[in-house]
């Protein structure tokens, strides 16, 4: 019986939130063409090291820059 | 006494300081103007009698001290910043809560002093570039009511440009200081990420959106991010970097300077007009001393699509208590705005939000060791109709909205500051600004580039025609 109620609960479950009680206002249809052109953006981007964690590795970067001049002609 | 409404925040200190002039009488000459400019719909409330009082305690405090050049001036804000015991809307109707705090930019503005005269227009939840909003009425051009003065900041713009205020703050996610600025005629700064606290201000995309002055002036917007910049401990993303007194090194000279006009992308599909108006600025900065030199920037294309890809992720998450359930609430636009973020994977959210600092990196590797500032149109098009991209015909606000911030969003995502400056006007008499771009916490160097280039052009001393003088789409001749 228990089981029965779990399996429910995860048919009734959205496949693209966990938030069973979030429903997305649009059909991913309405959107594809954006959706598309993010995927290219990402495919085309240069890989990434695993280490770097977003915020704190940008804000070193911004932060670091604090020294860049220009290199002399 | 309104003349007196058009001077810049600079002159009017400087009267202010000799006795010519008191606050009062700078914030009855504003008050005078709001009456004749309501046709541009630029303030959502202004409250007369509240700044009168301030100006009047202002008045009594400077015959002992000032509190500074913006001590007596009056000022009002896009309604995107809380003020304790008011309702912020963020041009929506669904947040009706008066606020608890005050945001750390309006306490820093109340201490040096300025004057509040009201709230203005703002795109629904900043959503918006082109000045609609169903709730709240459309924002109007000064310069053309016909005409976008574009957003999310139009209202801060055309207030400024019809001389209803001295300054202004505004928020800048993707181009919302710099567009309207643009469209207006008027001078924005978008600073550094982290140069200026966002606390108590709505959000729309934590990652990129920054707190940012316009004015009429580049002066003015140096006193302005004077008095907001700087640590603040209520918000972590505030950088630990000194405040130098930016409006005491505008007038250094920029002989020798090196200004880089990119290769590739921002200059493929400009316009006619707009053209000639950005080939003039380059001329004008390079007879101030500068070297203008050409310089290829790493693609700034997948730099936009990543940027949307936070972006809209971002907006969606912000919504997600009430997108679901009020949707009604919220204009057709603004939710299709966002609404690819619903369906972004967590992975490529986060994948491009780790690509930020690589990115950043290649541009200070490749743009900013080879040139001091950057030099980019701000939008490469005609000024759009309003009919053209009101809500009703929505292909065609796709087409539009897919013109905006395709020189301006780059930027916000490498969290760079980058300054507006009028730079003239088209043929059909609608401003136009040019962009500068500078490495990270150096707004001086782009604040004293704009500066000594107003000083050698008059563009920021014009002022439009009133709307029962507008003339179809003449609003004013090109000089």
């Amino acid at each position: 019986m228990k089981t029965r109620v779990i399996k429910t609960a995860l048919s009734r479950r959205r496949p693209h939130s966990l938030l069973s009680t979030v429903k997305a206002p649009f059909p991913r249809s309405a959107v594809t063409i954006e959706l598309e052109q993010f995927a290219a953006a990402i495919a085309r981007a240069a890989p990434l090291p695993a280490e770097i964690e977003p915020f704190a590795h940008f804000r070193q970067v911004l932060l670091g820059a604090l020294g860049v001049r220009r290199k002399r002609a | 006494m309104s003349e007196l409404a058009d001077l810049s925040i600079a002159q009017a200190a400087r009267h202010l300081r000799s006795r010519k002039v008191s606050a009062q009488e700078l914030t009855e000459a504003c008050i005078a103007r709001l009456s004749k400019w309501r046709p541009i719909n630029a303030f959502l409330w202004a409250d007369t009698e509240g700044a009168m009082a301030s100006a009047k305690a202002s008045d009594r405090r400077r015959r002992r001290h000032s509190r500074g050049p913006l001590d007596g001036i009056p000022v009002a804000h896009k309604d995107i910043f809380k003020r304790a015991g008011r309702i912020m809307t963020v041009g929506s109707i669904i947040l009706d809560q008066p606020a608890t705090e005050t945001a750390t930019v309006l306490r820093r503005l109340d201490q040096a002093g300025a004057i509040e005269l009201g709230c203005l227009h703002t795109s629904e939840f900043a959503g918006g570039a082109t000045g609609h909003n169903r709730h709240y009425g459309t924002c109007r051009n000064p310069w053309n009511v016909r005409r976008t003065p574009g957003g999310s900041s139009g209202g801060s713009a055309a207030a400024l440009a019809a001389g209803l205020v001295f300054g202004s703050l505004g928020t800048d996610t993707g181009g919302s200081l710099r567009l309207p600025a643009h469209f207006c005629g008027v001078a924005a700064l978008r600073p550094t990420y982290g140069r200026v606290s966002r606390s108590g201000v709505f959000p729309r995309s934590w990652s990129a959106d920054v707190v940012g002055p316009m004015a009429r002036t580049v002066e003015d917007l140096a006193l302005l991010l004077d008095a907001i910049g700087g640590l603040d401990p209520s918000d972590a993303t505030t950088a630990p970097i000194a405040m130098r007194r930016n409006a005491a090194r505008l007038e250094r000279s920029v002989r020798g300077i090196c200004i880089g006009v990119p290769r590739n992308f921002f200059y493929d599909i400009v316009e006619g007009d707009v053209a000639k108006l950005l080939d003039a600025s380059l001329q004008k900065l390079r007879r101030l001393g500068a070297r203008i030199v050409p310089v290829n920037a790493p693609d700034p294309q997948i730099v936009f699509d990543l940027a949307q890809i936070v972006a809209k992720a971002e907006a969606a998450a912000i919504h997600e208590p009430w997108l679901p359930v009020r949707q009604r609430d919220y204009d057709r636009g603004i939710v299709e705005g966002m609404a690819a973020g619903w369906h972004v994977l967590a992975v490529d959210y986060l994948r491009a939000l780790r690509h930020r600092g690589i990115a950043l990196q290649a541009w200070l590797d490749d743009v900013f060791t080879n040139v001091d500032v950057l030099h980019t149109p701000v939008y490469e098009h005609p000024t759009p109709t309003l009919d053209a991209c009101a809500p009703s015909n929505p292909d065609a606000v796709a087409a539009i909205m897919a013109t905006f911030g395709r020189c301006t969003r780059p930027f916000s995502y490498l969290g760079l500051p980058a300054l507006a400056v009028p730079c003239g006007f088209q043929s059909d008499g609608m401003p136009a600004a040019f962009q500068l771009v500078g490495r990270p916490f150096d707004e001086a160097l782009l604040l004293n580039v704009g500066h000594l280039y107003q000083q050698e052009t008059g563009w920021h001393t014009r002022r439009p025609e009133h709307p029962s003088a507008q003339n179809g789409n003449r609003a004013h001749r090109a000089g």
